[in-house]
């Protein structure tokens, strides 16, 4: 048996967790559910030895234990399986599986002897097929997910914790994990797993647990309770007046339209977004929400279909072109895909128009008009409130949420008729997330074309005109803003029922009138 | 240019930080410059200790061994600032020397030279589509040109140098204005560094040259070209070696197949003094040349103080190692 009682955890000035107490059954299927900050992965890091609480104590076998690291947690028998996975991509199954834990003479790897022990534990839990000769960088996620739970299984854990497992599997990926985590249980396994997916929640687990703002609201046999149960006790608090009102409309225009555009794991994508409109796109991790924001990017190439700016086809080969056809990208990983780090604000901000043919910060033969320059950054640093008021500090001084805002400035400063922002918000604090909506809706007001994708369904409300929901690869909408409140959109984004806002074909496809 | 960013900036946002724009320059003015207060301290060092540190023969001395270098730490800088390495300088330096050279007595200096500099240039276009367009690491691809260069270079001339050069070259590569204090050649080297440090800093292809080096992936998403600015990278590179052979081949008399061995390292590590970051996205070409003479010195004063040469080396790598520890502590001005 494992559990917590009265666990708080502090990460500055925010509790994710709040006086939890919670006691799972040993061989079960335990599921925590909830909303995005919700606090059930932190719970789960705590099982796992990730996160020590702020107060309270993790319990095992009736005996409080003190979990400092997640050595400790699988000396204990605590396993956890990450979403993201921590394999070695050039070393084979086998070698992966057996890491530090290798029978050994002498020094030497006793490889014969590491197989053999891994095949009894494939045996034992009857696991499905998996080569683990190849590196496992050369096997599909699913499969990498395959060894990893190997992994967590050598070293003979009695619990194993699961982070979001299906997140980034396919559909069919997603049964046979299922399959496989069932098994584990018939074998005598405990296991706990965080889920975005309501369906899972039923299809798998024996109990489910929901938290809301760190607090747990509800826990039961799976076979006590609904779908609708569950939906409302994750919901949080009404939607206060935070977000900024439009002044606005979206015209009849259509200005980025996407005909039959698929790609690996996005299923064929028919959408137009109106001139003056924003078009939000909801999605748990893993929906294909991302992807279908990178395609519309030039970021991840399409397998098929096509994608118009205004009337004009784009023929898409990668960012450069979508960007000279008026496709500007907010990227979701600000760090890894977004920022200039060691150079300036004002680089950072104008290096999009910088880079333009026929820029303006640009004379003839190369040369730059750095006077143009700083005050195009001035204007971008004052426009969008970045703080610290400098163009020179290196841009790595900055908050994640002025970062943020350097970032939506580029696109201020080249203007691009057609916007894609990706998590705009993810990672930024309250003040920086009002300016961010503040500023797409004035985006939206002039005119601009906006795709907005998140996994916060709560700004989407706030800002979007229609949102469409991405769930396991397919888009299903878009749906007029009216149609939908918290519980719809949640519902359709966990379960991928369009049940209750009715078909979307029913109002054509979502159109204004024209 | 530092000043004139500091000066716009703060027009561009008003009032406030007019009081702090002469500590704010102050401050930048000792983070560019600390490869030329370290320089300044060791002119002053030697020139007290090694009475003929200020001679007339030692100072040309100094300029000429530190030309070819500096030079080549210009073409360097670029690369690096990219997260690029150019391993192939130093034997793009022979292989250029030695096929310009080899034509001068039946076509003339002027061609001979053309030769020289288009040779560079090309082994560094060779590098540069490579870099640009597959994926092995440009270490990799410079490693390969370094070889096959000095082997193209070998194999031409047989191994034998080529002596018996048009004496225009030759008066060029010794002669020296000002009383014979300041060389010809290092005119060039001070003319690439400047015309390399306006190309870095006030153009778009400069800033596309940083960009790249910080993040790649955020380059292509603004919209830099940057596999054309990487291959232009390199074969700036290259050209600048083939310079740089010009340089050496009139200087010394000759062209060795063996000549420019390690002028690379030198090149690197003249960069990385002057504050380059191997991880790219930073340093600079002044500083880069700065760099190069400090080291220049550095290797002359202490020869003069009577330090054997195998210390020499040894003080070299410590200096190159210390730069870096000091410059990881300083907070750098922003591009």
């Amino acid at each position: 048996m494992i559990g917590v009682d009265k666990v708080s955890v502090r990460f500055g000035h925010t509790l994710a967790l709040k006086n939890v107490t919670l006691h799972i059954a040993p061989g079960t299927i335990h599921a925590l559910a909830g909303e995005n900050g919700s606090g059930k992965s932190t719970l789960l890091k705590v099982l796992g030895g990730v996160v020590l609480p702020t107060e309270g104590t993790v319990i095992m076998d009736g005996k409080p234990i003190v979990l400092k690291s997640v050595r400790e947690a699988i000396e204990r028998g605590i396993g956890l399986v990450f979403q993201e996975l921590s394999l070695f991509p050039h070393l084979s199954g086998f070698a992966n599986i057996g890491i530090g834990k290798e029978p050994h003479r002498g020094g030497f790897i006793n490889n014969r002897e590491l197989q053999r022990s891994i095949e009894e534990v494939i045996q034992r839990v009857d696991f499905p097929q998996v080569d683990l000769t190849r590196p496992v960088g050369s096997l599909s996620i699913a499969e990498q997910q395959m060894v990893e739970i190997l992994k967590c299984l050598f070293r003979s854990p009695s619990v194993i914790l699961f982070d979001e497992p299906t997140a980034s599997l396919t559909r069919r990926e997603s049964s046979a994990l299922i399959r496989t985590m069932k098994q584990l249980r018939d074998t005598g396994y405990t296991i706990a797993f965080v889920s975005h997916h309501l369906d899972e929640v039923f299809e798998l687990a024996d109990w489910v647990s929901v938290l809301r703002d760190g607090e747990l609201v509800l826990s039961s046999a799976v076979s006590n309770t609904d779908q609708d149960q569950l939906l409302q006790a994750m919901l949080g608090k009404p939607l206060t007046d935070f977000y900024p009102s439009r002044h606005g409309a979206p015209s009849s225009h259509v200005g980025l339209r996407l005909k039959r555009v698929a790609a690996e794991r996005l299923e064929p994508v028919d959408l137009d977004v109106y001139e003056g409109e924003v078009l939000g796109i909801a999605g748990t991790v893993g929906s294909g929400a991302n992807i279908l924001a990178d395609v519309m990017a030039g970021w991840k190439l399409a397998l098929r279909g096509t994608i118009s700016v205004g009337e004009r086809e784009v023929r898409m080969h990668g960012p450069a072109d979508a960007l000279r056809a008026g496709i500007g990208y907010v990227p979701e990983d600000r760090r890894d895909e977004a920022l200039f780090p060691g150079l300036s604000v004002s680089t950072n901000g104008t290096l999009p128009l910088v880079s333009k043919s026929k820029s303006p910060l640009v004379r003839r033969g190369g040369i730059l008009r750095k006077l143009e320059e700083q005050r195009s950054a001035g204007e971008l640093v004052k426009q969008l409130r970045v703080r610290p008021l400098s163009t020179t500090t290196a841009v790595d001084n900055l908050s994640g949420g002025n970062q943020q805002k350097v970032v939506m400035g580029r696109w201020l400063l080249r203007d691009v008729p057609c916007l894609i922002l990706n998590n705009p918000t993810k990672g930024i604090d309250v003040g920086a997330k009002h300016d961010v909506y503040e500023h797409v809706m004035a985006l939206a007001d002039s005119g601009h074309t906006i795709v907005f994708v998140s996994t916060y369904n709560a700004e989407l409300l706030g800002v979007a005109d229609r949102i469409a929901v991405m769930f396991k690869g397919k888009l299903l909408g878009p749906f007029m803003r009216a149609e939908l409140d918290e519980e719809r959109l949640l519902r359709l984004t966990m379960t991928g029922s369009t049940d209750s806002v009715g078909d979307p074909l029913s109002f054509e496809g979502g159109h204004y009138g024209t | 240019m530092a000043r004139e960013t500091d000066r716009t900036a703060n027009q561009a946002l008003g009032p406030e930080g007019h009081p702090q724009k002469i500590m704010g320059r102050m401050a930048q003015f000792l983070n560019t410059s600390l490869v030329a207060a370290a320089l300044v301290a060791l002119v002053v060092i030697f020139g007290v200790t090694a009475p003929s540190f200020f001679s007339s023969t030692n100072v040309p001395t100094i300029f000429d061994s530190v030309a070819v270098i500096a030079v080549l730490s210009v073409g360097q800088a670029f690369v690096i600032i990219t997260a690029g390495i150019d391993l192939s300088q130093g034997s793009v330096v022979a292989l250029a020397g030695v096929i310009g050279a080899s034509i001068m007595a039946a076509h003339g200096v002027f061609v001979g030279a053309i030769l020289m500099v288009v040779i560079g240039a090309l082994v560094g276009l060779f590098n540069g589509v490579l870099v640009a367009y597959t994926r092995v690491p440009a270490f990799i691809v410079t490693l390969g040109s370094l070889s096959m260069a000095a082997g193209a270079a070998l194999l031409y001339t047989g191994g034998e140098p080529i002596y018996n050069l048009p004496s225009s070259l030759v008066n060029f590569g010794n002669g020296a204005f000002l009383y014979g204090l300041l060389p010809y050649i290092i005119i060039i080297s001070i003319v690439a560094a400047i015309v390399g440090q306006i190309v870095l800093g006030r153009t778009r292809f400069g800033r596309s040259v940083y960009a790249i080096g910080s993040n790649r992936k955020a380059a292509l998403l603004s919209g830099v070209r940057v596999p054309r600015v990487t291959v232009l990278v390199y074969v700036i590179s290259g050209f600048l070696s083939g310079l740089g052979a010009l340089m050496l081949t009139a200087y010394v008399n000759t062209a060795d197949p063996g000549a420019g061995t390690n002028f690379e390292l030198d090149a690197i590590a003249a960069v990385v003094i002057g504050g380059g970051s191997l991880f790219g996205g930073q340093g600079s070409v002044w500083s880069a040349a700065l760099g190069a003479l400090l080291l220049s010195v550095l290797a002359n004063g202490t020869q003069l103080l009577g330090v054997s040469s195998y210390a020499q080396t040894l003080i070299l790598g410590i200096v190159v190692i210390g730069a870096v520890f000091i410059d990881s502590f300083r907070k750098r001005s922003a591009v």
